[in-house]
């Protein structure tokens, strides 16, 4: 009876497992409804922006390949002290909303990305759905700016892959 | 090392406590008024004069926003209040209101202790900082204040 007992105890635990195992989506974690949320925007803040964006593989060619490029940390600089910035970025922290852009974060962000308005410039926040990096971008193409590109995975996103990031 | 672990264990809660403690300990009673809402306090505000608020994450736990109200309520993840950010003139952080000339608003905020930061229009007070959002015309339109993580200093 305890053998059959166990038995149904395994077998239910297997197919718990299995069930795991089994999980579908974009990510293997699920999380399915929240990445359609930060995709629709992002898709949305791109076409709005008029930016380009970069995916981390890409990006990580470029710092291999030594490409010139000014590279835009977009979130506070306490964040950047926390959680590391990407290999040579300067910070230019930017507002979580349009509404919240001050003239000081335009000032610093211009500042910070230089007077060569051909050289590429490559700008992160935290991750896809943060869009700090969208009002930076944005700023920068309406400043003139010929080769802006947004990194949307962000410092989240260059740590998932196991790159460095610099404290 | 079973005490290493535990240091290592207990030290971010000390140090979360720490930022909690000290921005309560910065306001005094009357000089925060935006809707009741207080620093370091663990109230789930779903909602606020009747508008709901939409969360959005943020790499230290989540902004919750009352659009309608122009205020942002930010919550660590910890789950309490470590950043509260206003557009409504209605709303006044130490005796400063959004919309406020700038010049008095400079002088309200140097008389509650606050000194200029790293940036411009941006103020610090113990482990507070305070932002005064100013247009291109030199207008204020917002406020943010903000618990600062002390291992940023």
């Amino acid at each position: 009876m305890n053998a059959l007992k166990l038995s149904a105890i395994i077998s239910l635990l297997a197919l718990a497992l299995s069930g795991c195992a089994d999980k579908i989506g974009t990510s293997p974690k699920g999380l399915e409804l929240p990445i359609e949320k930060a995709a629709l925007k992002l898709g949305s803040d791109v076409k709005d922006g008029g930016y380009q964006v970069v995916a981390t593989d890409e990006l990580k060619k470029w710092y291999d390949a030594g490409k010139k490029m000014t590279v835009l940390s977009s979130l506070p600089a306490e964040e950047d002290k926390a959680f590391g910035t990407l290999p040579g970025a300067v910070n230019a922290a930017m507002p979580k909303t349009e509404k919240d852009l001050a003239a000081t974060d335009t000032e610093l962000l211009l500042k910070a990305a230089g007077s060569d308005k051909e050289q590429t410039v490559v700008i992160y926040c935290g991750f896809v759905a943060c869009r700090r990096s969208h009002i930076g971008a944005k700023v920068l193409v309406d400043n003139g700016f010929k080769n802006v590109y947004r990194y949307p995975a962000g410092v989240a996103g260059w740590g998932e892959a196991g790159y460095p990031l610099v404290k | 090392m079973r005490h290493f672990r535990i240091t290592c264990m207990l030290l971010p809660l000390l140090l979360a406590g720490c930022i909690g403690n000290v921005a309560k300990s910065s306001i005094e009673p009357g000089q925060l008024d935006v809707f009741g809402v207080s620093m370091n306090s663990p109230t789930d505000y779903v909602e606020i004069m009747g508008v709901k608020g939409t969360d959005e994450p943020c790499l230290r736990g989540k902004d919750r926003t009352f659009y309608s109200l122009d205020i942002s309520i930010g919550y660590g993840r910890d789950g309490k209040i470590r950043k509260i950010t206003t557009r409504n003139p209605q709303n006044s952080m130490f005796g400063v209101h959004p919309g406020d000339p700038l010049a008095s608003a400079l002088v309200k905020t140097r008389e509650a202790g606050f000194v200029e930061n790293d940036s411009p229009y941006r103020f610090r007070k113990n482990e507070l900082t305070m932002k005064l959002l100013v247009d291109g015309n030199g207008e204020l339109f917002g406020l943010i204040l903000e618990a600062v993580d002390p291992t940023s200093k």
